[in-house]
């Protein structure tokens, strides 16, 4: 039997060294033997492949309780003992580093603060409404509508749909109908003023049938909200209205003149919901009250209103398709959709989806943005990243100073274990204290970045509950990240080299320092990753703003009267009119859509030849005849079309011209389109191209046409004057709200610029550009600081040799070279490890625009620049301020 | 008679013991089991129950008998100790006062 026979009949040695590391020691031999002479059994019975098998296997049921090692006694007053011991040397080390220290300790808090605001906004952004029990079966009915040509969303339903959902629909354990109310005027009795309320709703007992949550402090649903005139307040509500008085019973006056009897009281909800309601006020009187009833259209089957919202509990067996499929019945029999020329579709939206979904809002929502979310939460972790990074930095880096230290320990007894818990121990207390900081940056922080934040968050929270359970997370994730590997490494010295002094030469730790350097250079390059995010996300930023959309925006304002679509028409023409008569305003068109905007109609006409025929899908814009003027687009070709009542004559944008193929578009006037089989128009201009959307997308072809006035809903006024703001710009805004009041009193005047709608579209873009900016200056900051720990620790390192060269005659200039160049070095390479990865990241986030800026050499340039700048400056200053220093203070002694 | 009380599986572990008499270790142990009652069990189970056993006070061990196939490692050889016998008696006092008790007719439908 040659060696390698021999050690084939052998059973796996990793087998049995994992045996030997978890079996107790008292246990092992008998264990093993009978192992072995099972196996040298197997190997006989099944050959050695299966016996190695069934022998790894063995050892794996062997794992159990009654094996398993018991930690080996250490005495508790020991370590007691030592703990005090512990806690003086991490005192003594504070105090002895003071620099690296403070550096460490604000690098953390730096990193953990923005962690501690990120990871509460995330939490508390996912905290709405998911405390309802049987949440996951909440659903809301949501309205699609379509106008005209475009579909509408609306988060709210014609108010009978509920009720007859709750009918005739199955599949449902229950259906909630209720109707948020306009901020109100709420009065009470003996009170002299009116105040003005603004979480009321009307609602049945069946609201609580869906949100079964609601803790009934006084009454129960079933009798407080069953007759009508009855009102249910929530605690603190009640106590606003009545202080200490017996609220229920009590009358409260609402809508002018309406009496309403306190008949329960609700406890306040502590969570996060969309639906913060505090008057409850009874679903019965609208059927009681006509007047009332008339502002919620409870017949109409016609009126979607964003106010009236039906949620339904799904019974366990069904799903929201089950539902969705018996919607088409009910518009059928109920909505007459050719009446209006509306046509209506119900979806079903999940109760989890309301706080983020920004299509269906309720009045005064405030959503938040789930991308956001997660690439905040990953800044978060970027932060955090860095600050630890310093922190293993600097304690690499002195670890030689503490090689004595470990050499003593180990030769008094402590073991590895007892050295990791320590340096573990000292890392937790650091960023104990770091934390401490934090909670005070954050506190500031959150102050400074209050527009960012959602409105209701507030630090309280760390203190309330198991806020502080957080807290306790973040800093022991972070000591743990931080400290393992320094405690890893500091322990790992044998006593032998450390106690000889001989660390330095043996590992290598100071002189080349790999990981030290790795960790740099991965440091710099998350830096100038952020910072190249930045310059390409502004840049594009700057440029969706600035691009010529090929219309005039400046000076131009644009509204739409409330629910004009229900309005009469001849109303808004002759406001047009009196508005075209303002000194203040040089042009107004009344339009369909504005000239960019994100919603859009299509269809698809034909231009047909006698040899050929060309079907093109065409983006219609309707206006009067003055839609050119206003916004200043060309024509290159033709002439406008004339005032006609029906779409009669048409404009083309070049692009039209040209997918129907005529090249020069010009060639297109004359020609006649046909929009059906029975519509042949004719062309009669051809307009420069101009941007019809948000420049996600490629410029579409567009016809533009005069239209019937009774679908031109949008005011579009070209001011006189210039810019957004001035004197005369108010003068004329003024004299426009004051004619629009006299059609439309009953609704506010709310106009934009469209500037600002269109830098609207780009919403997003600007929360991230936000986002990165602090991002970055962050990061940047949290780097340099740990930089500036590493070097001034070099320099204290190698003042000996700054003495030596400058006695040999280097000048100050060349040893800050000499310092610097090292690091000059690694920022080179952390840019090429951070250009391709932030290159891949900015054209995939770019590629979602059909325009964009090049992402040129200039940027990459700049950053670069910017990082090796900042490095420098920081390498150069304290290097700078060591090679100053009088040689002789640091050669006399030895 | 918590504390005596033993368990099926631990009842013929110790009976086991007792039959083997003086070469009552893990793997003779496994073995006579399936000899006896044609029952598979893991090595590991037979080590639990021996070890829970001496715990208990019902059986007694020493180190012994290192042999070349085991690598040169001991055998723990178990015995049956005074308390452990009265475990085991108990339980068959109990088992036959019971038989003794059903009545012939159950037998017989």
């Amino acid at each position: 039997m040659d060696d390698n026979e021999m050690k084939k009949e052998q059973p796996p040695l990793w087998a049995n060294r994992f045996l030997t590391w978890f079996c107790h020691p008292d246990l092992l031999p008998e264990i093993q033997g009978d192992l072995q002479e099972l196996f040298g059994r197997w190997v006989q019975e099944y050959g050695v492949r299966k016996a190695r098998w069934l022998y790894v296997l063995n050892i794996i049921f062997f794992f159990r309780p009654f094996t398993i090692r018991r930690k080996s006694f250490v005495s508790p007053i020991t370590s007691f003992i030592m703990l005090r011991n512990y806690l003086l040397t991490a005192w003594r080390q504070v105090q002895k580093n003071k620099l690296h220290t403070a550096i460490n300790v604000f690098g953390l808090a730096i990193g953990m603060a923005s962690c501690l605001i990120i990871s509460l906004t995330v939490q508390h952004e996912f905290s709405y409404d998911r405390y309802h029990s049987d949440g996951d079966r909440i659903y809301r009915i949501t309205s699609h509508l379509k106008f005209a040509d475009d579909w509408v969303t609306n988060g709210g339903v014609p108010a009978p749909v509920p009720l007859t959902v709750r009918d005739e629909f199955t599949g449902l354990d229950a259906v909630a109908a209720f109707h948020t109310v306009h901020p109100t005027e709420v009065k009470i009795p003996g009170s002299a003023e009116a105040t003005e309320q603004k979480r009321l709703v009307i609602a049945g007992p069946d609201f609580f049938d869906v949100f079964t949550d609601h803790h009934w402090l006084m009454g129960n649903p079933a009798q407080a909200l069953a007759k009508p005139y009855q009102v249910v307040l929530t605690e603190s509500q009640a106590h606003k209205y009545f202080g200490a008085r017996e609220a229920v019973g009590q009358t409260i006056t609402y809508f002018d003149s309406l009496d309403f009897v306190v008949s329960g009281i609700l406890a306040d909800d502590p969570h996060q919901t969309d639906l913060p309601f505090t008057d409850y006020l009874s679903f019965a009187t609208l059927r009681a009250d006509q007047t009332l009833a008339g502002n919620y259209g409870l017949e109409s089957w016609q009126n979607t209103n964003s106010s009236s919202l039906a949620f339904l509990k799904l019974s366990q067996r069904s799903t929201p398709a089950d539902i969705e499929r018996q919607f088409p019945a009910l518009i059928d029999k109920y909505i007459k959709q050719e009446a209006n020329n509306v046509k209506s579709k119900f979806n079903l939206q999940p109760l989890s989806d309301m706080h983020f979904d920004a299509d269906y809002l309720l009045d005064d929502q405030r959503i938040a943005h789930k991308p956001t979310l997660y690439g905040l939460a990953l800044v978060a972790l970027f932060l955090l990243l860095i600050a630890s990074i310093n922190f293993i930095n600097l304690e690499t880096a002195r670890a030689v100073l503490r090689s004595r230290e470990v050499g003593v320990r180990k030769v008094l007894g402590s073991s590895r274990g007892q050295l990791i818990q320590q340096f573990l121990g000292e890392t937790f207390l650091i960023t104990l204290l770091a934390g401490g900081l934090a909670v005070l940056i954050a506190h500031w922080g959150m102050d400074y970045f209050k527009e960012s934040l959602p409105p209701d968050l507030s630090l309280h929270v760390l203190w309330k509950s198991n806020g502080w359970l957080l807290l306790l997370a973040i800093v022991g994730m972070v000591s743990l990240l931080a400290g393992a590997y320094p405690a890893l490494a500091l322990s790992s010295y044998s006593p032998v080299f450390a106690l000889k002094n001989q660390m330095a030469k043996s590992s290598g730790i100071t002189r080349k320092a790999y990981l030290r350097k790795s960790l740099i250079v991965f440091q710099f390059a998350i830096a100038q990753a952020f910072i190249l995010g930045t310059l390409m996300v502004g840049s594009q930023l700057h440029f969706l703003l600035h691009k010529d959309m090929g219309f005039q925006k400046d000076a131009i304002v644009h509204f739409q009267p409330d629910q004009w679509w229900q309005d009469t028409t001849q109303r808004r023409v002759t406001l047009a009119n009196e508005l075209r008569n303002l000194s203040g305003v040089s042009a107004l068109s009344l339009s369909g859509r504005l000239p960019a905007s994100s919603g859009w109609s299509s269809r698809t006409v034909t231009y047909q030849t006698d040899t050929s025929e060309a079907k093109v899908n065409i983006y219609i814009k309707q206006a009067d005849t003055s839609f050119l003027k206003v916004y200043g687009i060309k024509l290159l070709a033709g002439r406008n079309y004339h005032v006609s009542d029906t779409l009669h004559e048409l404009l083309l944008n070049e692009t039209a011209a040209k997918a129907f193929g005529f090249e020069p578009p010009a060639e297109a006037v004359g020609q006649l389109i046909a929009l059906d089989e029975n519509r042949l128009l004719p062309v009669v201009g051809v307009v420069r191209d101009f941007h019809d959307g948000p420049l996600y997308e490629k410029i579409h072809p567009v016809m533009m046409g005069s239209e019937e006035s009774r679908r031109l809903g949008n005011f579009n006024l070209l001011l006189a004057t210039q810019g957004k703001q001035g004197e005369q710009v108010e003068q004329s805004l003024a004299q426009i709200e004051k004619v629009y009041q006299r059609f439309y009193p009953e609704a506010p005047f709310e106009y934009q610029f469209y500037e600002d709608t269109i830098a609207k579209f780009y919403e997003a873009e600007q929360r991230t550009a936000r986002l990165i900016n602090v991002a970055t200056g962050l990061g940047i900051f949290i780097s340099c600081l740990g930089l500036l720990g590493l070097v001034s620790f070099t320099t204290n390192q190698r003042i000996k040799e700054i003495g030596i060269r400058k006695v040999l005659g280097a000048t100050v200039a060349q040893i800050v070279t000499l310092f610097s160049l090292e690091f000059v070095g690694l920022v080179f390479i952390s840019f090429i490890i951070a250009a391709p990865i932030a290159w891949y990241l900015a054209s995939e986030w770019l590629s979602r625009f059909a325009y964009r800026t090049d992402i040129g050499v200039a940027i990459f340039i700049l950053t670069v620049l910017s990082a090796l700048g900042l490095a420098l400056l920081t390498v150069g200053l304290r290097s700078w301020y060591a090679a100053l220093a009088n040689p002789v203070d640091s050669l006399r002694n030895e | 008679m918590k504390g005596t009380h033993l368990g099926e599986f631990q009842e013929l572990v110790m009976l086991t013991v007792g039959l083997l008499y003086d070469d009552a270790y893990g793997v003779a142990i496994q073995d006579e089991i399936k000899k006896q009652t044609g029952r598979k069990v893991t090595l590991s189970t037979v080590h639990a129950a021996l070890n829970r056993l001496e715990d208990k006070g019902l059986l007694t061990s020493r180190l012994g008998g290192a042999t070349e196939e085991r690598g040169g490692r001991p055998k723990r050889l178990f015995k049956i100790t005074a308390y452990g016998r009265q475990a085991l008696e108990q339980s068959r006092a109990m088992r036959n006062r019971m038989w003794g008790l059903i009545p012939k007719v159950a037998w017989e439908s």
